[in-house]
C-alpha cells in the first residue's frame, strides 16, 4: 500500500508541473484555436536557458525564474504578433493548419540548433537542493520536485485569478468563448493573441527553472513533454486552467501508478490509449466546454 | 486536356532522361543518394494523397515506414517470403493500422488527428524498441533487425548491381504519380477537394466526409509502407529510430509542403530540391555536425510556410507562364489569363 501511495504522491507531485506547462498550450488552442507545434521545444530551450544562468552566472537555480519567465513571454509575445497573427489573418479559418505547419517547423529548428550548439548528449545541473530530501511518516519527499510543484500550482492558481479577475483576462476568455462576438465589443483580438501566448510561454520558462534542479535534459526532451502536453491539453479540455491541472494531475498519477505495472514504455502507451478513449468519448475534454 | 498532355510529355521526358543518365552513374555513392532522393519524392507524393489533398496533415507517417519495413523483413526471415510479396502484405498492415487510427480521428476536426498520428508513431516505437519479439516473431528490440543478404537474388529484391534499384524506385515513383494524377482528377479528388476547403459544407452537400478521408488514408499508408519495404531491402537493416522516427515523418512533411501540398508533382518535387541539401551537407561535414540539415530544412520549411504557403511548384509554374507570355505579348491579355486559371485549379 505504501508503494500505490508513495507512487500517487511521486505522480500528483509531477503532475502539477505538468499542468503549468500544458496550460499554455491549452490557452492557445482554446484562444487562438491553434496548436503551437514547438511548445515541449520552448520548455527545452527555456532549460538551456536556465542551466547557462546557473552554470555561467552562477545564479540560484530558483532565481532564474526572473530571466526564463519574462524573456520566454517577450518571445511568445513577439512570435505572436510579428509572425503567427498575419499567418492566421491570411489563413482564415476554424484552426490555422499553416500555424501547425509553422510551429512544426520552428520546433525542429529549436532542438536541432539546440543538437548543434550543445550536442545531443543528456545532461543534468548539479545544485545544492538537487539531492535534498526528507520524510514524513513512511513517504519520502525530494525537496526540489516538492518546490516544483508549490511554483506550479502557485503559478496555474495566479492564472486562473487573472483570467477570472482581471480585465484582460475578461478579454480573454470572451475571445476563447466567441472570437466574433468579443471583436464588436471592441477587444483588441491581436494584442490579446498575443498576451495569451506569451502567459502560455512565460508559465513554460518558469516550469523549465523549476524543473532544472532534478530533470535531465536533452535536445529531444521537448518531443516527450510536447507529447504530455497534448495529452493534457485532450484531457482537461482547451483553454480550461482546472482541465489543465486536472488533466496534468492525471497524467502524472497514471505515469508512475502505471510505471509499478509495466515498463515506462507501456505507460506511455497507456496514455496514448486514454487519448484516443477521451477523444471518442468526450472530444470536449473533462472540464472543456463546447465554443463556437 | 493540353496542359495535362503538357505535363505528362515533360514527366516522361525527365524519367527517360533519368534512366539513361543513371547508366553515367558509377560511383556506388552517388547511386545511393539518386535512390534516397527518388525514395523521398516517392514517400512525399504518398504523404500528399491525405495531407494535400484531403488536409489532414500527418505528422506520423514514419509510422507505416516502419510497418513495411518491419512485415516484410519479418517474413522474410521467419519464412523466406519473397519482399516482393512481403511489401504487399505489409501495405496491407499499414493500411489496416491507418483505418484504426483514422476512423475515430476523422470525426474530430483536425488538429487532433495530427495529434494522434504523432503519439501512434511514438507508442509503435517504445514497443518496438523495447520488445525483442512480438508476436513470436524476433525483432530485436532497439538493435534492429538485420535482413539476411545471401547475394544477388532478384526474387529476393536483392541486386548487386544497385541500378536495379534505381529502376524499382523509378517504376515506384511514377505508379504513386499516376495513382495521385487519377486520383486529383476523379470524384475521389473532386470530394476531397471539397473537404479539405470546408468540411462542413462538403458534409451538408452529402459528401461522406469520414469514408473518402478513410479511403485516402488507406492508399496513403499503403504506398508509404511500400517505400518502407523498399527501404530496408535497400539497405538490408532496418532501424527502429529510424523508420519510426519522427525526423523521417517531419522529412517527409517538409518536402511535401515545400513543393507543393494538394498538388500532383509538387511534393516530388520538394524532395528532388531538398535531399540533394542533405547529400551535400553530409558529404561535407559528414557526423561533425549533427542537426544541420533538419535545421536547414525546417527553416527552409518555416519560410515557404510563411511567404510561399502554395508551395515552390505553382510558383515555377507562375514564372514559366510569364517568361512565355513575355515572348507573345499579344496573347498576354486576355489568353493569359484564362490559361492560367485553368491550369491553377489542374495541376
Amino acid at each position: 500500500m505504501v508503494l500505490y501511495t508513495q507512487a500517487i504522491i511521486d505522480g500528483l507531485l509531477l503532475g502539477g508541473l505538468y499542468a503549468a506547462i500544458a496550460v499554455g498550450l491549452s490557452l492557445a488552442f482554446g484562444v487562438m484555436r491553434m496548436v503551437n507545434w514547438a511548445h515541449g521545444e520552448f520548455l527545452m530551450v527555456s532549460m538551456y536557458l536556465a542551466s547557462i544562468c546557473i552554470t555561467s552566472l552562477g545564479m540560484n537555480p530558483y532565481l532564474t525564474i526572473l530571466i526564463t519567465g519574462p524573456i520566454m513571454f517577450l518571445v511568445g509575445y513577439s512570435l505572436q504578433k510579428g509572425v503567427l497573427n498575419r499567418i492566421i489573418q491570411k489563413d482564415n479559418t476554424r484552426e490555422p493548419r499553416r500555424v501547425l505547419l509553422f510551429t512544426a517547423g520552428l520546433g525542429l529548428v529549436l532542438s536541432n540548433g539546440v543538437t548543434m550548439i550543445f550536442s545531443s548528449d543528456t545532461q543534468v545541473v548539479a545544485t545544492k537542493y538537487s539531492n535534498a530530501s526528507f520524510n514524513i511518516g513512511e513517504f519520502f519527499f525530494t525537496t526540489p520536485r516538492l518546490v516544483a510543484f508549490l511554483i506550479a500550482i502557485t503559478c496555474t492558481a495566479a492564472l486562473y485569478i487573472f483570467l477570472q479577475r482581471s480585465e484582460t483576462g475578461r478579454a480573454l476568455r470572451a475571445t476563447s468563448q466567441n472570437r466574433s462576438a468579443a471583436k464588436l465589443m471592441g477587444i483588441n483580438e491581436e494584442r490579446i493573441y498575443a498576451i495569451a501566448f506569451g502567459i502560455g510561454l512565460a508559465l513554460v520558462g518558469i516550469s523549465a527553472s523549476a524543473l532544472i534542479p532534478f530533470f535531465p535534459y536533452s535536445p529531444s526532451l521537448g518531443l516527450t513533454f510536447g507529447f504530455k502536453s497534448f495529452v493534457i491539453v485532450v484531457l482537461g479540455g482547451k483553454g480550461s486552467v482546472p482541465g489543465a491541472l486536472l488533466g496534468g494531475l492525471l497524467v502524472g498519477v497514471i505515469e508512475k501508478v502505471g510505471g509499478i505495472f509495466t515498463t515506462d514504455s507501456y505507460a506511455q502507451a497507456l496514455l496514448f490509449l486514454l487519448f484516443v478513449i477521451i477523444l471518442l468519448l468526450r472530444p470536449t475534454g473533462l472540464l472543456g466546454k463546447e465554443t463556437d | 486536356m493540353k496542359n495535362k498532355l503538357r505535363n505528362l510529355g515533360i514527366v516522361g521526358g525527365i524519367l527517360a532522361s533519368l534512366v539513361l543518365g543513371s547508366q553515367l552513374i558509377t560511383s556506388g555513392y552517388t547511386l545511393q543518394s539518386f535512390i534516397m532522393i527518388l525514395l523521398y519524392a516517392y514517400w512525399a507524393t504518398s504523404w500528399n494523397i491525405i495531407s494535400g489533398f484531403a488536409g489532414s496533415i500527418s505528422m506520423g507517417h514514419a509510422t507505416y515506414i516502419g510497418i513495411g519495413a518491419y512485415v516484410t523483413t519479418i517474413l522474410y526471415r521467419s519464412m523466406e517470403l519473397s519482399p516482393w510479396i512481403g511489401m504487399l502484405i505489409g501495405g496491407l498492415v499499414a493500411g489496416m493500422v491507418s483505418l484504426m487510427i483514422g476512423y475515430p480521428c476523422f470525426k474530430l476536426r483536425g488538429s487532433y488527428f495530427t495529434l494522434s498520428t504523432v503519439a501512434l508513431l511514438h507508442v509503435l516505437r517504445l514497443i518496438v524498441t523495447s520488445n525483442d519479439t512480438i508476436l513470436g516473431f524476433q525483432i530485436n528490440g532497439a538493435r534492429g533487425l538485420d535482413v539476411p543478404w545471401h547475394g544477388e537474388e532478384p526474387l529476393m529484391m536483392h541486386f548487386l548491381d544497385k541500378h536495379w534499384y534505381l529502376y524499382t524506385i523509378l517504376v515506384m515513383l511514377v505508379v504513386a504519380l499516376f495513382i495521385t494524377h487519377r486520383i486529383k482528377n476523379s470524384r475521389m479528388g473532386y470530394y476531397l477537394t471539397a473537404v479539405n476547403a470546408n468540411q462542413e459544407a462538403a458534409a451538408s452537400l452529402g459528401v461522406n466526409v469520414t469514408s473518402y478521408k478513410l479511403r485516402a488514408m488507406f492508399i496513403s499508408a499503403f504506398l508509404t509502407a511500400l517505400g518502407g519495404a523498399f527501404y530496408s531491402q535497400l539497405i538490408i537493416f532496418v532501424d527502429p529510430q529510424r523508420v519510426f522516427g519522427y525526423d523521417l515523418s517531419a522529412e517527409i512533411m517538409f518536402f511535401s509542403v515545400i513543393g507543393g501540398m494538394g498538388t500532383v508533382y509538387g511534393p516530388a518535387l520538394g524532395a528532388i530540391l531538398m535531399v540533394p541539401i542533405n547529400e551535400i551537407l553530409r558529404s561535407n561535414f559528414g557526423a561533425s555536425l549533427s542537426g544541420l540539415s533538419m535545421f536547414i530544412y525546417g527553416a527552409i520549411f518555416m519560410l515557404v510556410v510563411y511567404f510561399i504557403p502554395q508551395g515552390v511548384y505553382k510558383e515555377i509554374l507562375k514564372v514559366i507562364r510569364s517568361l512565355v507570355h513575355k515572348k507573345q505579348p499579344k496573347a498576354a491579355m486576355v489568353g493569359g489569363a484564362t490559361n492560367g486559371n485553368c491550369s491553377d485549379s489542374q495541376d
